[in-house]
């Protein structure tokens, strides 16, 4: 089976242990430890008080990688957005000086639903925070990114179970030195409008020059995306390619295994794909094949679904 | 040792039940149990009555899908199901559901039928002197999710909020009750249902939006039916269809606690007592928040799952245990259904199975629960 790292809360990230903070003293190294602040479902603590009791803690600034974990008012997280959480984080940018690593939604299925996991706008983040080198969100609803112009920003992470076209292209317009970029792409039902022209200029490699791995998962469109991809340039100088999570099927598989450019890849991820058995024996060794499911028929018609349509 | 003349077994005439209680039996070289099913008992209570002695030993067990029980249970329970307010399914349509696989039929029923057998042999094995494995009293509190809730929630022992569903009469009303609680995230199970049959994650978006995760489904002509698979819904009318279905046959409606994930999948913890202390504990995990083993859960063992437990939480957890199972005083074994919360901080209790034993690859110091349970009583007999 293949692992998806939202069916579990971090453990580990960006080679740190997670250490959950939750009041003084919870943590005493900050530069060891990936540091997560939640909110519980029967206190009434915000992510912003939490944030504030972290701000007094010495040796604070050593934070290199911050993850907020489910934000919530009255231990109930519908439509509360952790915006205040982020501007309390903006304004505090000194006491948190050397953030890296940001991680915004560390939130399981069990906390909420990725679609319905109310984002915020990160607009601020990007000056804020210079030293920032790796950010991830979880959920589409409200997310903003803004215009991100940053020198060190390598790896962007976005998920979503509905990504909408205004979200995308501002990922896509990201000015910064991106090694990563992985979009959760998701499905119509929640909001994921983007067509494989909204990802003209990434395919035809005119973005990202340094860009190492691309990850457009958990998308419904994948077959389309897949064939574009077969026939892009953006393929010749990326090392990682994954479709993962998605609704891959032979279609979108083929046409990648006869452009002859998935062998020239380092790894290719397609697992959590729709291919039959022949077309997914077919592919070259390097490309992982792993959670091969079947299409749900009912009254006739057959249905695929992606990870998260949630 | 003192063995004891006679273990008498009541529940499944045949079922995997009643065999690992038979297999551990034979293991410890101590006479096999005479098996009496529910049905026979109803039939012909005398043989029982016969079989109680001072020195004999009554296990009570769960009649699992003996079909001929089931429907025994139903007839003495429907009395007692009308009287509270519960639909009554008709024989003739009992008989067929028991007949065909993956139908919910009436829990409010069976609950009745069980109590009402329960209390009557234990009556009977009161005057003969009869030890028994738990009295009719603390079986049913086990069985009834909202009594047992609100009994370990008053003993101020950690549980699920549980909302008052007294006055839903329809889906409607639940939503209001939720939208005013501001709780939008809730499980709804079966009152006096066993195991997942019947149980839905339902969670709610104030904008309108649905999603439930459910192991109840209607069919074509609008009957309930249970499936393994779980379902997800996010059709408002069809959650709501579904969920005014289930209503009249009772239901527990409590806050959906956030349970901690570990190894990719979200984890609960069955942690079986026996003589009131945690003695078996195994790990269930899912890709759903339903983990049960049924449901496609797979089960990890303790050496899997410890080292990820932060030691004081456990212990904490495991004093619970031993807390709930003093609750249950008649009870001699008791499957306590756990959930470990906020990010590994938290714990409480789900549910009390009174037959919560029979789980497979399970063992303490190499014995079954079973077995282990037949030892700790002959060491009280001993003593």
């Amino acid at each position: 089976m293949a692992h998806f790292e939202h069916y579990e809360n971090l453990v580990k990230y960006d080679g740190k242990d997670v250490k959950h903070y939750a009041k003084t003293g919870d943590v005493k190294d900050f530069a060891k430890y990936a540091v997560r602040i939640a909110c519980d479902y029967e206190e009434t603590q915000t992510l912003e008080d939490y944030l504030a009791l972290l701000a007094k803690e010495p040796g604070v600034e050593q934070i290199t990688t911050l993850i907020f974990g489910v934000w919530m008012e009255d231990g109930e997280a519908n439509e509360v957005t952790p915006q205040k959480a982020i501007d309390f984080l903006v304004a505090h940018k000194d006491t948190f000086s050397g953030i890296e690593v940001l991680y915004i939604g560390d939130i399981t299925s069990e906390e909420n639903e990725m679609s319905w996991i109310a984002q915020g706008d990160m607009s601020a983040i990007w000056a804020a925070f210079p030293k920032l080198r790796t950010f991830t969100a979880r959920g589409s609803d409200s997310l903003r990114l803004g215009k991100v112009k940053h020198d060190r920003l390598k790896k962007l992470v976005i998920q979503t179970g509905g990504m909408p076209t205004a979200l995308a292209h501002e990922a896509l317009a990201v000015n910064a030195p991106l090694e990563h970029l992985e979009l959760w792409l998701g499905i119509d039902d929640y909001g994921a409008d983007t067509s494989v022209s909204d990802f003209s200029d990434l395919l035809n490699g005119t973005l990202f020059p340094d860009l190492k791995y691309l990850g457009l998962r958990n998308s419904d469109k994948v077959d389309e995306l897949a064939e574009a991809l077969a026939s892009s340039k953006i393929i010749d100088r990326i090392k990682t390619l994954d479709l993962s999570m998605g609704i891959l099927k032979d279609k979108g598989a083929i046409a990648l295994r006869d452009s002859g450019k998935l062998e020239k890849l380092e790894k290719v991820d397609f697992s959590h794909h729709y291919m039959s058995d022949k077309v997914m024996k077919s592919m070259p060794k390097n490309v992982i094949v792993d959670d091969q499911e079947e299409a749900d028929e009912y009254d006739g018609e057959f249905y695929y679904n992606v990870v998260v349509g949630e | 040792m003192s063995a004891p003349d006679r273990i008498v077994y009541l529940g499944a005439t045949s079922g995997q039940r009643t065999d690992a209680f038979q297999a551990a039996l034979k293991s410890l070289k101590l006479p096999e149990a005479h098996v009496i099913s529910y049905y026979d008992f109803n039939q012909n209570p005398k043989v029982l009555e016969g079989l109680l002695t001072p020195k004999s030993w009554l296990k009570f067990d769960s009649p699992e899908g003996d079909k001929r029980a089931l429907m025994t249970l139903a007839c003495i329970g429907e009395s007692y199901a009308e009287d509270n307010h519960y639909p009554v399914l008709s024989q003739e349509k009992l008989a067929y559901q028991l007949d065909h696989e993956g139908y919910l039929g009436n829990p409010a029923q069976f609950y009745f039928g069980l109590k009402s057998i329960w209390q009557d042999i234990c009556q009977k094995a009161s005057f003969a002197g009869t030890k028994l494995s738990a009295n009719a009293e603390d079986m049913a509190l086990a069985f009834d999710k909202s009594d047992c809730n609100h009994y370990l929630k008053k003993a101020t022992l950690p549980v699920a909020a549980r909302l008052n569903s007294d006055h839903i009469s329809c889906f409607d009303d639940l939503i209001s009750l939720l939208k005013s609680q501001k709780t939008y995230r809730v499980f709804i199970k079966m009152r006096y249902g066993s195991s997942a049959a019947g149980m839905i994650a339902l969670a709610l978006h104030s904008n309108g939006q649905m999603l439930a995760y459910t192991t109840a489904l209607l069919d074509d002509k609008n009957d309930i039916r249970i499936t393994l698979k779980i379902q997800k819904l996010k059709q408002l009318a069809k959650i709501k269809q579904l969920i005014n279905k289930l209503i009249p046959y009772g239901l527990h409606i409590e806050k959906w606690l956030p349970k901690s994930t570990m190894h990719g999948h979200i984890c609960d913890f069955r942690v079986i007592t026996v003589n009131k202390e945690p003695t078996f504990q195994t790990m269930r995990m899912s890709k759903h928040t339903m983990t049960n083993l049924h449901l496609g859960g797979q089960r990890m063992q303790p050496d899997q799952f410890l080292p990820h437990i932060p030691e004081q939480l456990w212990a904490d957890a495991l004093e619970t245990c031993r807390k709930v199972a003093n609750l249950f005083p008649s009870s001699h074994i008791l499957g306590i259904d756990l959930a470990l919360l906020s990010h590994w901080r938290k714990h409480a209790i789900i549910e009390v199975n009174a037959f919560g034993d029979h789980i497979h690859d399970c063992t303490h110091q190499g014995y079954t629960p079973q077995q282990w349970q037949l030892l700790k009583w002959l060491e009280d007999q001993k003593a």
